[in-house]
């Protein structure tokens, strides 16, 4: 999964060993589920907590997962209200408008929406995504009914005064600074205006600069009023609770009327053109002294559930574990990148399968060449069984590993359930567990194509910064 | 791949699942000192189908400049010690790492070295976890030239991928402002000159000095009997040798904090950018020296800039708006550690949006730091305090979902000279801080000098 998140700061701890990294992964079946997996295939000897759901009248989807394990409850709301819903005109107003929440209700002051989830333990995250934003914090046990009562006041009355527009107007210019020289950010959105040609996916999660100067609180509201609709929202709790007060609680919380309307909105969308020919964006020249090179290859959305899965054992094949091809033929054998990942988000229509390269100043081309010959290597040689069986047990590590956490599981069953539905994510280590080297070629076939994909260059400014960067001096 | 282990591995990492990730019921650990020399503690939990060994040392990169080592060389011997042992060469060793479900790695920062396995809570599993870590690679371990040459290469490109995060290098530099002489000053990664000088034989004499079980702390959790995990870790220690005829390893130095007798002058870098990153560092007590400090340490981080409660992300980036990325550091160190905070905003003497003048750095540092010397002016009340409290409890427990973090936090907790026990005691010890203690721990630190570390626009 794809979050954008400030920045962590951990730099007392050097991590050497296996690193943990938040899984990209997709899945999905088309619904109804598919049929159960073979009997051939390898039957997982697990017993996962069986998350419920229940589908309140107005249309909120409330899923609950009791886990007793630990005295602590994971919250979750995903609304249907990413950049995707937006047009060029409001671009950038989903962010904005998740901003803003937490900034306070008619009954809660600035900060005071903070202050009570900090008060019981409690931290609010948010992201925006394409196609949804997220809400979630983790409390203890015996405070999820207040946690509960702060989101639902938050994102249903939020007060959105106009000083604090102009607040976080200035925190979002700032924001979009920041990641105009972020090395995944910036090539990310690049690569995407030039790949989702007339579809709401190339659009970028902050907007243009100067629709985030000229959006009014009229425009945030109209955002809010057509988005934050019940019948667009999934809320998922796991942890120690139980489903019976959960549901009754939400009911009570959740008082909003249905909206037909929205839900529509939310099922409609386009499948973006398929890329025809190599597309390049305009290269990005930035202070730093390393160049990016990311490519983007057209992947399948989250109704294509084989070639998904497939898809996410693929990348473990690329990049599994810190080893995997790309790491062992362009970071250990070539020597031409100093890193390497490759990345596929799970979406609501087709989206992008992005291999990247980091490597020391000089030509692009030698890393994108690097990255298309890795390509030309599985179209020609293909994979083998024994590589696939590894990477069908890292992809599954790498999942089991996230929902080894309250938050994880509430993030994945929300996530799924905000692009399809929560059930994908209870099948997908079946699903896993019965992808073939057969599967994994088709989908090296069906969308790893060197003549067709979008490319995005980050590079340094000319000219040469020092290799230890800027100039230092004192005053 | 055979099926069979395909399986085992999902098994194993199922039970991940079904693990019991709480902090809160933990009972108190056993802490033995084995005839070795070597410290055991041993955290039943009964519950768990999992097991975790973790091993710590006492030696980080703050040791590497008292053994007068080449800097960097933590770091590198942390990336050559799962290659090859005197009795398993790199194939199998590799295999038995497989076997135990692949979970296995090391870590290190500036006071000790960590090597960890996460195995199944079977007597079996562990058995085969402790015979690969302890008697294998901490006991017998080669570090042969290709595996140093490897690790060499790995080290090369973090250095250069590190130089190329403006954090990161903010950090940095506030770093060896900050401290003159401490070895906390170091690069925990050393420089491209000293890596390349590392070679293999200096690796082999830094271990055998420094990695001895008198320096070590042995961390088994999971649901073995703790009389089977002595027995299993002392046969292991007696059988590899390793606590054998060679001497003690050097005692660990107790260092004298440093201290700022000024301000000195701020570290600048200019860079093509649009954001300013600026950082102001004050120095805080070590976990060591001022352990019964550490808990009013904690809360005063989250005072500073935890959570978006806190003085920073109120004052400035709520109220003024400046700034995203908004917020505090805490670094501890076993001799003496670092508290910053830290703001990334558009600065310039130009007019911003609408006309309005941006904030330029000078206006924005002084804010900074006049933010964070703001709790010794105006001392938290009790609610600011609370909201600390329940902030820096929920994160803590929050770090005790997994098992391999529950035995991470024991064994760092000892090393640090915090005592296993702080871990279990931890909501007790935030507990027993009075505000008296904080404001105490407040004025030692903000009512000293500081570093500020700032990365510009250029002109």
């Amino acid at each position: 999964m794809f979050r954008i998140n400030p920045t962590l700061l951990t730099l007392t701890v050097f991590a050497v060993g296996p690193l943990t990294i938040p899984p990209g992964r997709a899945v999905a079946q088309p619904s109804p589920l598919p049929a159960p997996v073979p009997s051939s295939t390898p039957r997982l000897p697990v017993v996962l907590p069986t998350p419920t759901l229940d589908v309140l009248p107005n249309g909120l989807r409330v899923i609950v997962v009791e886990r007793r394990s630990a005295p602590l409850v994971a919250l979750d709301l995903r609304i249907k209200a990413g950049t995707a819903y937006e047009t060029v005109e409001n671009n950038g107003v989903a962010h904005f408008l998740e901003h803003l929440l937490f900034k306070g209700t008619p009954t809660r002051k600035p900060g005071e929406v903070d202050a009570a989830i900090e008060a019981i333990g409690g931290e609010f995250s948010a992201n925006t995504s394409m196609d949804w934003a997220q809400f979630a914090a983790t409390v203890p046990a015996s405070a999820w009914h207040t946690a509960l009562e702060v989101l639902a006041d938050a994102v249903q009355n939020p007060a959105i005064r106009a000083e604090d527009l102009e607040v976080e107007r200035r925190v979002i210019l700032d924001e979009m600074a920041s990641a105009e020289n972020d090395p995944t950010r910036a090539p990310f959105h690049a690569l995407s205006s030039v790949a989702f040609e007339n579809h709401p996916y190339r659009l970028s999660l902050y907007g243009p600069e100067e629709n985030v100067r000229r959006l009014t609180r009229e425009d945030v509201l109209a955002f809010w009023r057509a988005r934050y609709t019940p019948g667009n929202m999934t809320l998922v709790l796991v942890g120690d609770v139980q489903r019976g007060d959960v549901v009754n609680k939400v009911r009570a919380l959740f008082t909003a009327p249905a909206s037909p309307a929205a839900a529509a909105a939310a099922a409609s969308l386009p499948d973006p053109t398929p890329l025809t020919e190599r597309v390049r964006a305009r290269p990005l020249q930035r202070d730093r002294s390393l160049v990016t090179v990311t490519l983007g290859f057209r992947a399948p959305s989250v109704k294509a559930v084989a070639d998904s899965v497939a898809l996410d054992v693929l990348l473990q094949i690329l990049t599994g574990g810190g080893r995997g091809r790309l790491n062992e033929s362009l970071v250990r054998d070539k020597k031409v990148a100093l890193a390497v990942s490759a990345s596929y988000l799970t979406q609501r229509a087709p989206g992008l399968l992005i291999l990247t390269a980091v490597g020391p100043r000089g030509d692009p081309q030698v890393l994108e060449e690097a990255l298309l010959a890795e390509v030309r290597r599985l179209l020609e040689d293909g994979v083998s069984d024994a590589e696939v069986e590894r990477a069908r047990r890292a992809a599954l590590g790498q999942t089991l590993f996230q929902e080894e956490t309250f938050s994880g599981q509430a993030n994945a069953l929300a996530f799924y359930d905000a692009i399809d539905t929560y059930e994908y994510s209870v099948r997908y280590a079946e699903q896993i567990a019965a992808v073939t080297s057969q599967d994994v070629k088709r989908v090296i076939r069906t969308y790893l194509t060197p003549e067709r994909y979008a490319a995005a260059v980050m590079m340094p400014r000319a000219p040469t910064p020092p290799s230890v960067p800027g100039r230092e001096a004192s005053r | 791949m055979k099926r069979s282990l395909f399986l085992t591995t999902v098994f194993c990492l199922a039970m991940l699942l079904l693990a019991r990730p709480a902090a809160a019921a933990a009972a108190p650990p056993e802490v033995i000192t084995l005839p070795s020399g070597a410290t055991l503690i041993i955290s039943p939990e009964t519950d768990s189908p999992l097991a975790v060994i973790d091993i710590f040392f006492r030696v980080g990169y703050a040791e590497e400049q008292q053994a007068a080592a080449d800097p960097g060389i933590t770091s590198l011997l942390s990336r050559a010690w799962i290659s090859q042992s005197e009795a398993r060469g790199e194939e199998l060793l590799g295999a038995d790492i497989v076997a135990l479900g692949g979970n296995v790695g090391a870590s290190f920062g500036g006071d000790y070295t960590e090597l960890y396995a996460v195995t199944l809570a079977t007597e079996e599993a562990f058995q085969k976890a402790a015979q690969t870590l302890i008697l294998n690679v901490i006991g017998q371990p080669t570090f042969p030239e290709a595996a140093v040459e490897e690790a060499r290469q790995s080290q090369l490109r973090a250095l250069q991928l590190e130089n190329d995060q403006l954090l990161a290098d903010t950090l940095s530099r506030l770093r060896r402002r900050l401290w003159d002489l401490s070895p906390y000053t170091r690069s925990p990664l050393g420089t491209p000159e000293s890596v390349r000088a590392i070679t293999a034989q200096k690796v082999r004499t830094f271990y055998n000095k420094y990695f001895r079980p008198d320096r070590a702390v042995i961390v088994v959790a999971g649901n073995i009997p703790s009389e089977r995990v002595r027995r299993i870790v002392e046969a292991n220690i007696s059988a590899s040798g390793w606590a054998g005829n060679r001497p003690k390893s050097p005692p660990v130095a107790a260092l004298a904090p440093e201290s700022l007798s000024q301000t000195p002058p701020d570290v600048n870098v200019s860079r093509r950018a649009r954001i300013t990153f600026m950082m102001a560092g004050f120095l805080a007590p070590g976990t060591r020296q001022a352990a019964a400090d550490y808990p009013a340490l904690l809360l005063l981080e989250a005072l500073v800039g935890g959570g978006k409660s806190s003085r920073l992300f109120r004052n400035l980036r709520d109220t003024k708006g400046i700034g995203y990325e908004v917020g505090s550091l805490l670094q501890p160190g076993m001799y003496q550690g670092l508290l910053a905070g830290y703001v990334a905003t558009v600065t310039s003497s130009q007019q911003g949006p609408n006309g309005a003048p941006l904030s330029n750095p000078s206006d924005v540092s002084r804010s900074l730091i006049a933010e964070m010397k703001s709790l010794a002016a105006r001392p938290p009340d009790e609610a600011e305090i609370a909201r600390a409290r329940a902030l820096v409890k929920g994160r803590y427990a929050l770090r005790h979902e997994r098992l391999k973090e529950r035995a991470f936090l024991l064994g760092w907790s000892e090393v640090m000279g915090l005592g296993a026990a702080f871990d279990t005691t931890f909501d007790a010890r935030l507990d027993a801080v009075t505000p008296a203690d904080l404001q105490r721990v407040i004025k030692s630190v903000l009512g000293g000098n500081h570093v500020l570390s700032m990365t510009l626009p250029e002109p």
